[in-house]
């Protein structure tokens, strides 16, 4: 069973992840560096 | 680092930017990038009952677009399948809404999925919801069939789509 304050806190994630998203998509468009990725909180990492 | 394998691009690591790229026999660039999805997950503490999970972007550096060429697909095969080798890991991946073609994305992730090498030993578990708005997600996570945090998951992985629902 899913606690309100737990339902709350899910939403508020989906709405960064579709913020993060966006700002991801206007990388790949080259409309934002790197850089401004960082601020908000997004870094590519190393995974192999 | 450098990952290379008989008929397929060269794939680099930039240690700067934390990216992987390649660079196809028409000259076309492409990026490869990993980021954590563990904040959409209670962060990184999950870890402990979920693993690692990390969204992948894929995209076209150069400007002009390319000549149909499977290289390409079996190239992103060779890093994912490279991935998956820590069988913790698992991969989010949420189709694309905003150009409204969010169906033909999910097909085509579909498509490379199954037509993919490292099929056999990483399974594939979608969910989807509409929103108020009629916007439909279409989610799959990626994962290795070993990873003992599969159930863990599924349900988080089903929460946090259903979560989009009332976004």
């Amino acid at each position: 069973m899913i606690t309100e304050e737990k339902k709350e806190q899910n939403i508020k994630m989906a709405r960064k992840f579709l913020a993060d998203q966006k700002l991801i998509r206007q990388y790949m468009h080259g409309k934002i560096t790197l850089e401004t990725l960082k601020e908000h909180g997004i870094k590519f990492e190393r995974v192999i | 680092m450098e990952l290379s394998s008989k008929g397929l691009y060269k794939v680099t690591f930039h240690e700067l930017d934390n990216i992987y790229s390649f660079k196809t026999k028409n000259d076309i660039h492409y990026e490869v990038g990993f980021s954590s999805a563990m904040s959409y997950f209670g962060g990184d503490d999950a870890k402990e009952y979920l693993g690692s999970i990390y969204n992948m972007a894929f995209f076209l550096k150069s400007t002009q677009r390319e000549p149909f060429d499977p290289e390409v697909r079996n190239t992103v095969d060779v890093i994912l399948q490279h991935f998956f080798l820590d069988t913790k890991k698992s991969l989010l991946y949420v189709c694309d809404t905003l150009d409204k073609k969010e169906y033909k994305h999910l097909m085509k992730f579909n498509k490379w999925y199954f037509d993919s090498r490292y099929k056999d030993n990483v399974a594939k578990k979608d969910e989807s919801v509409t929103d108020q708005d009629g916007i439909t997600y279409y989610s799959t996570l990626l994962f290795h069939n070993q990873n003992s945090f599969r159930l863990q998951l599924f349900q988080a992985h089903h929460d946090f789509i259903d979560s989009l629902r009332n976004k």
